[in-house]
């Protein structure tokens, strides 16, 4: 489903879930995995601990499965909210993953330098500082965007999580699109201040 | 710095950007140049940022769809290891790193004692790693150390090193399958020969109940046998074995396989947290659906079974059975997708192993083999030419398929396939296919019908399981009742109840919820005033409770008494009288409502009252000195205008209510004899026979006269005896002449009444050795408002205790740490215990399905109605030391259960004969009863008349009234004979008539024309006075109709039905039989008790028969048809002396052996219990 949807295909899929149609519950779903999927290999693309770490296939499989859980369970009001809904879990789906590379406990915290100054005793799995900078900086990215106030959140939600169209987005919030271009370009000048200048890099 | 400006600044900025324009910053910033750096950078920021997000704008296609860079999905990529300077654990020298996985970095290592080559596996991160993967990692080591077999990885070693933990295993030189394969797909024979040995070994590890679950090519790693273990020579998986060598090396038969990280391997029984967090793990392509689907509970060996159906796959087609572009297509593949069949991709595999193949990578797991060892075994027979087991999917298996894959057009398909098939076969074979249709019909009919039986069968047997539970735990508990069990008891059969079980009896529900509802028991409820040791509690009419701390300390602002109402929670503190001079720290003593709940009086050691006006909002406080010594007690007049104090000081006072204190209106004695005396003292307002302030003067106790305080005449010098010389607190019940005297660790249950004063009983708990009821000083008492439960609490013992007046036994002992106060409500459903820091509310239970009446004091000994309906009793008790002399007291009461008056009562009076009888007469308005000496007491509406009669015999004497008003006495004498008596007048009548055999009479019911007479010999014999005059005896000898039930059973009890057509006649030994009037027929019996049948009551609707017997049970009987059914059974704990219904119908009397008090159940009151459960309804 990577082609643009149609307000009224839409609208007929969420009346057909709520009418309890598993497969219109999966076709979107379908492609909120395929969005987490995408962003995630967008995001951790160029981390060189990403590759060697077998487990990534793992983490990848339990942010899919838990997204797939959590959507399962949800029965959506309107188009918009299920879409929303969906971009929350994958936000938070990509919280935990670089969290899971980047947290207190991560994979990626031995790269720390020991007390001494010394090297540690496996440094030669060292990851390059600018890039564990880079994991902290979308830690703070998808965070700040939770920071966000709601109207300029559900911009991002809808746009960034679940990569949805300006016109998708106006159909969606029945909007003219050039009040979602207007409100986009807030959401981002607003993201711009809370990150100063750590924005991650690609 | 100027956020506003500056975001309005870039809003322009992207507005022209939008509108694809190429804004120029200078021409931006032109009137605020300042700005112009910090919006260049936010310009900047801006670029990046769109990068990131994307446009929503552009709709080219999205740039972050799934065609490129699987690697990362798929697995590692070993890094070069340019820095090698690893420190190693002791014995061992680190040569390079061969791989990591998800928590564990693996190295090629030399083991240098050994001089061998094994792999080292090291965690990640050290300390830093999470705590869930330092137990994967030792389940890890602990799996592989579990297993020992040749085609498994072996551990050498487990260690720690520098904190972190580390095993070594054997060194495999010849890489992976993975690697070996390639993406080639090889012989059948080889590929049948691995996935055999594979299963072998997977076999093995289930054996000890591991589960691998990450079973794929990539974790069987090569060995053969020419590898060289000392040596330093074989090369690393990065420049291993390359793609073409593989298959040589495969086919190699000294090719040894061995099965390796188990990383992810479970104990199938082990319940460790750390595999259940929900997570997938496992690799896509090789995961069985069941984990997949993330169903951790039912991931067992058969995921194993399917990962080597997957690996098999591979063998032979070169890919792996389900592989999709992204992860979750490759999941969502495994789950619902059937794979490619083998033989589309490799036209010249044999069938069978394609069968082999799919059979493993069944969906659902039952379908799959049943084990490892079983595929293996399969696998074999393949390559050894001989007959698979397995068979191939066939046509219908491929329509299940398809059907589970398109439920919906499989289900419209096979409508039209079914209309279809059917018409030409109506059409054509209409006979023989119907009957081969109905065959098969019947067929499926019997096995659903054998499933539906076999169902309902488990259902019943669980039903009937939660059936007797329940009502085995009542049971239980109704043996070995605890606080509070018959709240638990009534669930447990409300459970039973709804059990649907063709076991269900409702009679047992009935009698065991009956000796639930029947039982008197407390429940905690909540608790109040914490932080307060209660020195006094007390309730008023509102259910409202004060409370005193027991210590008034000034410091500790403890100068106050609580006021708590329950319902609402709400507490408002009374504080004491400001002007008042309290001593510095004071202890409360008495704390009392009136009786109209207007004034709370408390009473402190020091001889201070204070008194508050508990009506007004901000309640009025007054207090002054009454006493010299300690308020011992403060009771009031019942219109609440005077108030009494006793004190240590041996002075009793009377004040008006609402007086200013200064000047006690009556004080007694005048002047305290010896003001220093500390006698105890207890204080109640008594309104039996006579009215007065009953005290426990420093001679015994006294009765005051409410007025004058005087001392009461001597006619009541009969307390004197009783209370002499106990000094103690006393607790009054005049409804039941009851009163209470505490001696220290003992309590005294005495009656008083005209001319009767006796220590009936004093109360002790059987554990106590000494037959005491506490272990320590009594420090509170408590009388529920009935007047047949008494609270006591013991300050040393930390324990209230509470007693069933009318058995003299303890029914609770609940804890009460340094308790000191005790108080039932005024309705009595609570009961307020003091205890540290603290004061417990308990509910109390029972009281309400029965309730007792009649207490006198004396043990019950025949209860019956009298002319006008009213219940009477007779009490007695016999003298220790000449049981011919006793104390009697005959009783009338009125409906509510008050005493109406005494018949009669004498102390120490003669008591010679067992038998106590209440006769009446409602037609002829006569009572008679007759207490075991020779006199009969008539009462009507003239009065009472006392005749002395000479009865025959001291044993058996039965009365029952006529009509007329005569009394009839079966009199047990070898002459057997009747009497008829008079008002006035007694004459005896020669009965006379033969039986043939001389026999004692033992019991007779007179009914509207005959007479029933019970006969020791086992006869009920029926006399027709036949309206002749009752002194023709013959008349009786010629209408005596006889019929024998057993001639070794004596007839105990009798009873007529209202309508004289009933008699029913109990036994010796429990048989109950029913005579039919006035011809005597036999019309049937039963055995209905396991002792003698002592007692006999048919209600006046003549529906219900009750029968009280030795067995210590009363059974309810209720007429079906010609039958008496059982409705249920009340179990006492001594044998049944009485039993018989009220007049309303509604109430069952029954009096046990030796208690003092009648148990009055209220049918209707059950009846709801009943309905409550869903019995009855």
């Amino acid at each position: 489903m990577s082609e643009s949807l149609k307000t009224t295909e839409l609208q007929d899929l969420v009346d057909r879930i709520r009418a309890g149609d598993r497969h219109a519950a999966d076709a979107l779903i379908r492609r909120s995995a395929e969005r987490l999927e995408g962003l995630a290999r967008k995001m951790l693309r160029d981390f060189p601990g990403v590759r060697r770490w077998e487990q990534t296939g793992d983490v990848l499989q339990n942010a899919v499965t838990r997204l797939l859980k959590t959507l399962r369970k949800v029965t959506p009001d309107s188009v918009a909210g299920f879409f929303r809904l969906a971009a929350q879990a994958v936000r938070r789906e990509l919280l935990d993953m670089v969290r899971h590379y980047h947290g207190p406990h991560g994979l990626g915290r031995h790269h720390e330098s020991l007390p001494d100054g010394s090297s540690g005793p496996l440094s030669w799995l060292a990851i390059p500082p600018a890039e564990v900078r880079n994991l902290e900086r979308w830690t703070a990215f998808h965070e700040a965007v939770e920071q966000l106030p709601e109207a300029d959140r559900e911009l991002l939600e809808l746009g960034y999580y679940e990569g949805l169209k300006t016109d998708e987005i106006a159909r969606l919030l029945v909007v003219e699109e050039w009040t979602v271009r207007r409100r986009w370009n807030k959401a981002i000048r607003q993201l711009i201040v809370a990150l100063g200048d750590e924005i991650p890099s690609l | 710095m100027d956020e506003a400006r500056l975001d309005h600044l870039l809003d322009q900025y992207q507005q022209l950007v939008d509108g694809g324009q190429e804004p120029a910053l200078d021409e931006l910033c032109r009137e605020c140049p300042e700005l112009r750096a910090e919006l260049s950078r936010r310009v900047h920021r801006l670029h990046k940022l769109g990068q990131i997000l994307g446009d929503p704008v552009a709709v080219e296609p999205d740039p972050l769809s799934l065609s490129d860079d699987r690697t990362w999905v798929t697995g590692a990529t070993p890094r070069d290891g340019t820095v090698v300077e690893i420190p190693a654990p002791p014995g061992y020298e680190i040569i390079a790193p061969l791989g990591e996985g998800g928590i564990g970095v693996v190295y090629k290592a030399r083991q240098l004692g050994l001089d061998r080559l094994v792999a080292l596996k090291m965690i990640l991160g050290g300390s830093r790693v999470r705590e869930i993967d330092l137990a994967r990692f030792r389940e890890e080591s602990r799996a592989i150390a579990a297993l020992r077999h040749p085609n498994i990885v072996q551990i050498h070693e487990v260690g720690e090193f520098r904190r972190q933990p580390f095993f070594s295993l054997e060194f495999c030189a010849g890489g992976t399958l993975a690697r070996a394969l390639s993406g080639q797909p090889q012989p059948p024979q080889v590929a049948a020969n691995i996935a055999e040995v594979l299963a072998r070994a997977i076999q093995s590890a289930h054996d000890k109940n591991i589960v691998h679950r990450d079973l794929k090519p990539g974790n069987v790693l090569l060995c053969v046998d020419s590898d060289d273990q000392a040596g330093g020579h074989s090369t690393l998986i990065g420049d291993g074995p390359t793609v073409d060598v593989a298959p040589r090396l495969l086919c190699n038969p000294e090719l040894i396989l061995k099965v390796s990280d188990f990383g992810l391997a479970k104990r199938v029984d082990d319940d460790s947290g750390h595999t259940v967090d929900g997570s997938v793990m496992g690799t896509p392509s090789y995961m069985a659906p069941e984990q997949a689907r993330g169903e951790l509970k039912s991931i067992g060996p058969l995921a194993d079974v399917w990962a080597l159906g997957a690996i098999l796959y591979e063998l032979l087609t070169g890919r792996p059975p389900f592989k999709g572009s992204s992860v979750y297509e490759t999941l969502e593949q495994v789950r619902t997708g059937d794979p490619v069949p083998v033989r589309q991709l490799q036209p010249k595999l044999p069938v069978d192993l394609e069968t082999i193949c799919l059979k493993c990578l069944e969906k659902e797991p039952r379908r799959r083999y049943a084990s490892a060892a079983e595929l293996a075994n399969d696998l074999k027979r393949f390559r050894t030419n001989r007959a698979i087991l397995a068979r191939p999917i066939g046509r219908l298996g491929h329509a299940y398929r398809w059907y589970r894959r398109e439920p919906r057009l499989a289900a419209l398909v096979t409508c039209i396939l079914v209309l279809t098939a059917t018409l030409p076969a109506i059409l054509v074979g209409f006979n023989a296919r119907l009957t081969h249709t109905q065959d098969m019909l019947a067929e499926t009919r019997r096995a659903n019908v054998a499933a539906l039986q076999a169902e309902r069968a488990a259902y019943l047997n669980a039903e009937a399981q939660r059936y007797y539970a329940g009502i085995s735990a009542a049971a239980r508990m109704r043996a070995q009742p605890y606080v509070g069990w018959t709240w638990d008891a009534r669930k447990q059969l409300a459970d039973a109840c709804l059990a649907g079980t063709p076991d269900r009896d409702p009679m047992v529900i009935r009698s065991e919820l009956a000796a639930a509802a029947g039982s008197i028991d407390l429940r905690r409820k909540s608790t109040v005033a914490e932080g307060h040791l209660a020195g006094a509690i007390a309730f008023d009419a509102r259910g409202r409770l004060a409370i005193a701390p027991h210590l008034s300390q000034p410091l500790l602002g403890v100068r106050f008494v609580a006021l708590i109402d329950p319902a609402s929670g709400t507490e408002k503190r009374l504080p004491f009288p400001g002007k008042l001079t309290i001593r510095w720290s004071d202890v409360t003593t008495a704390l009392t409502f009136s009786p109209d709940s207007r004034w709370l009086f408390l009473g402190l050691r020091s001889g201070t009252v204070i008194r508050w006006n508990v009506t007004a909002a901000d309640p009025t406080r007054f207090g002054w000195d009454a006493h010299t010594g300690e308020v011992a007690g403060i009771v009031f007049s019942p219109d609440s205008n005077w108030v009494y104090t006793a004190s240590y000081d041996g002075q009793v006072k009377r004040w008006p209510i609402d007086g200013d204190g200064k000047k006690a209106a009556a004080a007694w004695p005048e002047r305290p004899a010896n003001p220093k005396a500390r006698l105890r003292s207890g204080i109640a307002y008594w309104t039996g026979a006579r009215t007065g302030v009953l005290v426990q003067g420093p001679g015994g106790a006294k009765l005051l006269d409410p007025e004058t305080l005087a001392e009461l005449g001597t006619n009541d010098a009969q307390i004197a005896p009783a209370f002499a010389a106990v000094p103690g607190e006393i607790l009054a019940h005049p409804a039941s002449s009851t009163v209470i005297v505490e001696r220290g660790e003992n309590l005294d249950v005495v009656l008083w009444d005209r001319g009767i004063c006796q220590t009936v009983s004093s109360l002790r708990d059987a554990i106590l050795e000494n037959g005491s009821a506490h272990t320590g000083q009594i420090e509170g008492l408590a009388l529920h408002p009935s007047g047949m439960l008494l609270a006591t609490i013991c300050e040393k013992e930390g324990l209230a205790k509470l007693w069933d007046l009318a058995t003299s036994e303890l029914v609770a002992t609940i804890p009460a740490a340094s308790g000191r106060a005790i108080a039932f409500s005024l309705d009595g459903r609570t009961l307020a215990v003091g205890g540290d820091h603290v004061t417990m509310l308990y509910e109390v239970g029972g009281l309400r399905e029965q309730i007792y009446l009649g207490r006198r004091g004396f043990p019950i000994r025949a209860i019956g109605q009298t002319a006008d309906g009213r219940m009477a009793t007779i009490a007695a008790r016999r003298r220790a030391d000449n049981p011919n002399q006793g104390s009697i007291v005959a009783s009338i009461w009125n409906a509510e259960g008050k005493l109406e008056h005494s018949v009669f009562q004498q102390a120490d009076g003669q008591l010679r004969a067992e038998h106590f009888q209440i006769a009446a007469s409602p037609a002829s308005g006569q009572t008679v009863f007759h207490a075991g000496n020779d006199e009969l007491i008539w009462l009507n509406r003239g009065g009472v008349n006392t005749v002395p009669v000479k009865f025959k015999h001291d044993g058996h004497i039965d009365i029952s009234l006529d009509r007329t008003g005569r009394a009839w006495s079966a009199e047990g004498t070898e002459k057997p004979g009747m009497r008829e008596q008079g008002w006035s007048d007694a004459q005896w009548v020669s009965a006379g008539w033969s039986t043939g055999t001389r026999r004692d009479l033992t019991c007779v019911c007179a009914a509207d024309n005959c007479l029933v007479v019970g006969c020791e010999n086992a006869y009920v014999r029926v006399i027709h006075p036949d309206g002749g005059p009752i002194r023709e005896c013959e008349c009786f000898e010629r209408n005596a109709s006889t019929f024998l039930t057993d001639r070794a059973n004596t007839v105990r009890a009798l009873c007529v039905r209202n309508d004289s057509a009933l008699a029913v006649a109990g036994t010796e030994d429990g048989q109950l039989w029913l005579v039919g009037l006035p011809d005597a027929k036999p019309l049937g019996h039963w055995r209905a008790h396991s002792d003698r049948v002592t007692t006999l009551d048919i209600d006046p609707s003549g529906e219900w028969l009750v029968s009280g017997s030795r067995d210590r049970e009363v059974r309810l009987w209720r007429q079906t048809g010609e039958r008496f059914e059982i409705y249920l059974i009340l179990r006492h704990s001594r044998p049944i002396r009485h039993v018989a219904f009220g007049n309303d119908g509604n109430t069952l009397l029954v009096v046990p052996e030796g208690e003092t008090a009648v148990r009055c159940w209220r049918l209707n009151e059950l009846r709801k219990c009943f309905v409550d459960i869903g019995l009855d309804q």
